[in-house]
Parts: C-alpha cells; structure tokens; sequence
C-alpha cells in the first residue's frame, strides 16, 4: 500500500509532468483560459492516461520489443478517439472550447512517456496509481494556471463574478503571452520551493526522450 | 491566390503554431538549446509536415469520409505518420546519406512532436482543400522553424545573462517567449 | 527466419489494429446517436429561442445566401397560431479562426427575433466570448453580443462599432457575425418579398417619372465593366434621366450597382445591388449608396478622398466606388450623345 501510495505521489508531485518533467506543455497553456476547460482537459488525460497504462501493463508480456511503439500509438489513439467522442457527446460546449487539443492527447509526451517509461515494464495496480497521479499532477498544474488566468484576464472564477465591477479584466492573461507569463512565474515558484526543500540533494530530473535528443544521440546515430 | 496568401499569413505569423496557439512546445523548449540543432529539426519537421499533409488529405476525403469512417481520424492520422516517418528514415538512410545525417537524428522525435498532427487535423477542420491544405501545412511548419530559430538565437545571448536565481533554466525560457509572444500579436492586424 | 518474425510481428499489428477498431466502432455507434439527438435537441432549443413566440419549425428551402462564402445549412419557416412568422436560418460562414455557425430569426416584418451563436472557433476569451453566455456587451442591461441583434431592423445599419457593440478586442469576430446576420437577414427580406433590405428602398431616379427600357445600349469604355441594362425615365416624353445595371469584378467576387444619372451630369442615387466580396455585403448599406447621390458624373471619385469606405471592406468600397464612377461618366456621355 505505501508503495503504491508512492507511485501516486510521485506523479502529483515529485516528477510532476509539467513543472518537473516538461512534458505535455502543449495543452496546459492553450486551455487554461478558463478554470472549467482546465478542469476538462485535466480530466480527459487522466481517462487516456490510466485507461492506456491500464491496457499497456495488462498485455505488457504479449507486446513483442520492437514493434511496441506503433501498439502503444493505437491504444493510446483508441482511448483518446473513445475519449473525444464520449466528450462530444455528453459535454458538447467543453468539447468545442478545446478543439484541436483533445485529439492533440494523442501525441502528449505524458501519455507516451509514461506508458513507455512506466507501465510497460510494470503490474497493473502500479500502472493505475502511475496514472491517476500523473494525471492528477497534471490537472492541479492545469486549476492553478486557469486560477490565475482567468480570475485576472476575466474576472471570474469557473464562470463566477469573483471580481467587483470595478475591476477592469486584463485581457493579456487570457491571450497567448499572458500564458507563457503565468506558466514562468508558476514554475520559478515550483523550482524555487524544490530548490529550498531539496536543499543538499542533488535530483535533477531526467528530461523525457520524446522531446530532446539522447545524451550522446547525435554522435552515436551520425 | 489571395486566399492562399491569407492562409499562408495567417498560418506562418497571426497565428504562429507555437508562440500563439502553444501547439509543440516540447520541441521548442528541448531542442533549441543549440541554433544548428534548430533548424535541422525546424527542417525535419517541415519536410514531414507537408508530406503528412499530402498524405492524409486523400486518405480522409477518399477513404475515411465516403465509408462513414471519420471517427477512426485520430488512429488512422497518427499510424499514418508513425508509418511515413519510419519510410522517410529508411528512405533517406538509403539513399541521400547526406540528408539523412542533417536530418535523420531528429525524426525518431517527430511523430510525438504535435505539430504535425495539429496540421492535419485542421486542414479537415478548416475544410481545406487539397492545395490549401499543402500552403497551409508549409506556413505552419514554416512558422514552427521562425518561432525555433528566435528562441535559440535568444538562448544564445542568455547564456551569458545574469538571470535572477529563481528565473534559472526554464523559467527565464517561458518569460521569453512570453516577450516573443507580445511581439507577435503585432501581426494580427495584417488581414482583416 | 527472419521473414517468418516479419509476418508474426505485421500479424501482431494488425491485431492490435483490429481490436482497436472494431472496439472505436462500437463507442462510435452508441455514442453517435447520442450526439445526434443532442443536435436535434440543441437545434430546436436554439430555434425557438431565436423564435420564441413561434409554435413549430417546418424546414424550407425558400432563402439562398447571395454570398458563395456563407453558406445556409438549413432554413425554416416559423410557424404561428394564424400562418408564418418568419424565417430562421442556420447560417456557417468565415470568421477569425475558421467557420462560425449561427442561428438568426427573422419575422415577416423586417426584424430580427434573436441570433444564437451555436459555434465560434475565435480565440479563447476573446472572439469565443460570441458564444458565452454570461459575456456582456452591455452589462447594465445583461445583453450579450448576439443578444443584442434582436428587435434590430434590417434597415439599420449593422456597422460594428455603431450600432453593434462589439466583443473587446475582438472586432474581426463582431464583424462576421454581424455580416453573417445582415446576410440572412437580406436573403429572408428578399425570400419574403418584404422591403427594409437596401432593395427598393434607394430609388436611384425620382420616383415620379415614367421608366422605359432604352432604345440603344449603353457601354462603357473601362475595361472589365459590362453594362447589363438600360432604361432612361421621361418626364412628359423629354429624357430627364438614365439609369443602367452594371457589373465588375471587385476585391474577390463581383460587384454589381445601378446608378441613375440625369441630363445636367449629376448622380441621382446608387443602389448597391449585390457584392460577392469576403465581407462585401457591408459596403450594401444605404449610407454607403447614399454618398454618391449629387456627385457630377466625369468627377474622379476616389475612397479616402471623396468617398467614405465602409469599415472592415475598404477594397469592396474601392472596386464598387470606381465602378460607379465609370458607369456613371458612361451613362453621361450617352446622354449627351442621344437617341437613347
């Protein structure tokens, strides 16, 4: 149990994927405009996320080495299309809001790389705590971006009037730079905070391989 | 023509893939620490791009879409790409050794690398067709390549900046292109 | 060997591949009716909220778009307790960040009953806000940007930034909706016959003088202008005027006027009749027209100068000025010529 407690925390926290990791950052800037897509989007990965390393570490021994990049693309693929549909249909207006971007789970590092990295080589209870917390360490990122974003850029909080009216919405929050803005200011606080409690230790994190070169890739593969 | 020089615009500066609609930012951060490296994976991406493009347009309005099929979309896109990368690297290993060592390193990267997929999923959605959809898918990948080369150019001169210890790695990198950003919602008044 | 592992592992694939869509073909069907249904649902929801006093929608094909950009998915006929109301059409055309498609209702008397943005894929937070439903334009009085379109004439003059309030910083979204409205709102005009569209309303002669079709053709000397038809009115027999229908290519699409010139040189009126421009149905307001009447035939007439362009389409404003003012100088020189 406390193992598996471990796992889930792992993911929420300690190599958190978005501040920690710097995998999936498309999405987390393009929907945050507003507390409920934030939400929506965080949920979706989740369902994709632990559905895929649930399917991955179930058949992880029937998945032939060289050929487990394309099997792992088609399970991923099928739960995010079962995901986008079940989305259209039952929450269509949340749906619409994130466009191009649900489809964009497909190829978001977090999935990838932790199917690959996690639940292809481990028990299925491990591979679904892996999920949830990765999952859930990428939706608090997503609420804490959206918080700032949309409380600033529109006053309001999941659709609310949180600001009196005097307030005149900054509009620069909700556009594209205002979220690069927050996301740098939200990360230098995460690293500062870790810097501070890690004090002595020395864990840089690993950058994930599905965004930068390996090590020594260049000269070896040349 | 004026159309297409619209979608070019509006694909390549109004709205930049990555500095306005935050589409492949992985690649943007991890890969332009080093300009060479950028634009020789700005270039790998663009290739595939458009070939993607090319690839899937007939695949959707030809085989998906008559059949009833528009749902198997993201499967059949991404296997697709998944498939091309993997053909233009044996392709390339082969026969244009040259090329393949400019460029070959980096395409193992690109079928996660959202861009490419991003393009094809819009060219459907904007209901393009076929050739809109090739100027289309050249501008975005295009814009990609500018958006990589600023912030590597930039990285380059950061190196030797002193950066408040708080803002050290990436942070500095966000606040950047957050700058870069405001710089590019100049061009939104270029068409109406 | 090696090509036995080949197949296994292609064999595999497929496998995978084919659980995968067997598996999506399921979801899809039970998901797709549901989909459907809420469609239908959102669509009669979203009519009689563009109608509200209507009792039932019967579809029609009566309204075609003018515009080969815009297009009308559906149209209907919003029935009441004693025969039509008017029509609603779901309308999809070009906005910012592609196609935005609406619902707008359109009594038999010339106004609007209600828009409805069903989807807008504008910028989050900016040009989006046409679709949200708690985002004011007017916060005192709670009206929303498509809110703010019902009770509107279609004689008004559907002008952003006058008598269409925009979204904040997102004035190329405000623009299309209120053109795709106006676009609607002249097709349902001209579907029903009702007058309030620029048609009919801008005489381009005086209304008293009796109209022929002319004896002889006029045509102009500028290249890429044809003249339609001609007539010329008579007052007590003695030509006082002549108007002629003329056609040219403008920004994107064609543009084509009528413009009444009388004996002494001068315009009597424009009436914009139709422009195919990307956003051409703006220059299609009356106040546009109106500036021409007055202006001596011959005069160079140029936008920025001597002539306003309507905001958001100042090449539609360009193509159809300088057509007005070759069919004009046209129509003069037929007029002196005689034996029209």
């Amino acid at each position: 149990m406390k193992r598996l407690f471990g796992v889930f925390v792992n993911g929420l926290i300690v190599e958190n994927p978005l501040f920690i990791i710097m995998i999936g950052l498309c999405s987390s800037m393009a929907v945050t405009t507003t507390v409920a897509n934030g939400i929506g989007m965080g949920v979706a990965l989740t369902f994709v996320l632990v559905m895929s390393e649930l399917i991955i570490s179930l058949f992880r021994n029937l998945i032939p080495d060289s050929i487990r990049m394309p099997i792992f693309l088609i399970v991923i693929a099928a739960f995010t299309t079962i995901m986008d549909l079940e989305m259209k249909a039952y929450f269509p207006v949340l749906s619409k809001s994130m466009g191009v971007f649900i489809p964009l789970v497909v190829v978001n590092c977090i999935v990838m790389g932790r199917v690959e990295a996690f639940s292809s080589k481990q028990p299925v209870l491990d591979s679904i705590f892996d999920g949830f917390g990765m999952g859930l360490g990428y939706t608090w990122v997503l609420i804490a971006l959206a918080v700032v974003r949309e409380l600033l850029g529109n006053g309001t909080l999941l659709g609310f009037q949180i600001m009196p009216s005097s307030f005149s919405p900054m509009i620069f929050f909700i556009l594209p730079p205002g979220g690069f803005l927050v996301f740098a200011l939200w990360m230098a606080a995460s690293n500062d905070l870790r810097r501070k409690l890690l004090a002595g230790r020395k864990p840089e994190p690993t950058q994930d391989s599905c965004c930068t070169l390996p090590e020594n890739g260049s000269t070896e593969k040349a | 023509m004026s159309d297409l020089i619209k979608i070019f615009v509006a694909a390549f500066l109004i709205n930049n893939i990555i500095l306005m609609r935050f589409i492949a930012l992985c690649s943007y951060i991890g890969m332009t620490s080093d300009v060479g490296q950028s634009v020789g994976m700005g270039l790998a991406v663009t290739f595939v791009t458009v070939m993607a493009s090319a690839v899937t347009w007939p695949i959707y309005y030809w085989i998906l879409k008559p059949n009833g099929l528009e749902f198997l979309e993201i499967l059949v896109f991404i296997v697709v790409i998944a498939a091309l990368v993997q053909l233009v690297e044996f392709y390339l290993k082969k026969s244009v050794p040259a090329l393949y060592h400019a460029m070959g390193i980096y395409l193992p990267l690109i079928t996660t690398n959202c861009a490419i997929l991003a393009v094809t999923f819009d060219q459907i959605t904007y209901n393009y067709n076929f050739v809109q959809s090739i100027v289309f898918a050249v501008a975005v990948s295009l814009g990609y390549l500018l958006a990589m080369l600023l912030l590597a150019g930039v990285r380059q001169r950061l190196k030797n900046s002193p950066i408040p210890s708080f803002m050290m790695d990436t942070p500095i990198l966000f606040l950047t292109t957050s700058v870069i950003a405001v710089a590019f919602m100049g061009f939104a008044g270029l068409i109406k | 060997m090696k090509r036995w592992q080949m197949i296994k592992l292609g064999l595999i694939l497929a496998m995978y591949c084919i659980v995968g869509c067997v598996g999506l073909a399921f979801v899809y069907n039970s998901t797709s009716k549901t989909i459907a249904q809420r469609q239908e649902a959102d669509l009669q929801a979203g009519l009689r909220e563009v109608f509200p006093k209507a009792t039932g929608f019967t579809p029609t094909d009566m309204v075609k778009s003018a515009n080969p950009k815009v297009i009308f998915n559906a149209a209907y006929t919003a029935d009441g307790p004693s025969g039509p109301l008017g029509i609603a059409v779901k309308v999809q055309g070009p906005s910012y960040g592609g196609d935005t498609t609406l619902l707008v209702g359109v009594s038999s008397e010339g106004i609007i009953t209600g828009v409805k943005v069903l989807e807008n894929k504008d910028t989050p937070g900016l040009g989006a806000n046409a679709a949200n439903a708690t985002y004011y334009v007017d916060k005192a009085t709670k009206t929303t940007f498509a809110g703010q379109f019902a009770g509107k004439k279609l004689t008004d003059a559907f002008e952003v930034k006058k008598d269409v309030i925009p979204i904040t910083s997102a004035t190329i979204t405000s623009r299309s909706i209120t053109n795709l409205v106006q676009v609607v709102g002249k097709a349902v005009s001209d579907a029903l016959g009702i007058g309030g569209s620029s048609q009919g309303t801008t005489p381009v002669v005086p209304p008293t003088d009796t109209v022929r079709p002319s004896s002889r053709p006029v045509t102009s000397s500028v290249s890429g202008v044809s003249i339609l038809e001609t007539s010329v009115t008579t007052r007590g027999g003695v030509i006082v005027s002549a108007s002629v229908k003329a056609t040219a290519k403008s920004y994107d699409g064609n543009v084509t006027v009528i413009v009444g010139v009388s004996v002494d040189g001068t315009i009597t009126g424009v009436q914009i009749v139709s422009c195919t421009d990307g956003l051409g149905n703006l220059i299609m307001t009356p106040a546009f027209a109106q500036q021409f009447a007055g202006k001596k035939a011959g005069t160079p007439l140029e936008v920025g100068t001597n002539v306003d362009a309507v905001s958001g389409a100042t090449f539609s404003s360009k193509g159809a000025t300088a057509l007005v003012e070759a069919t004009a100088e046209a129509l003069a020189k037929a007029l002196a010529g005689g034996g029209l």
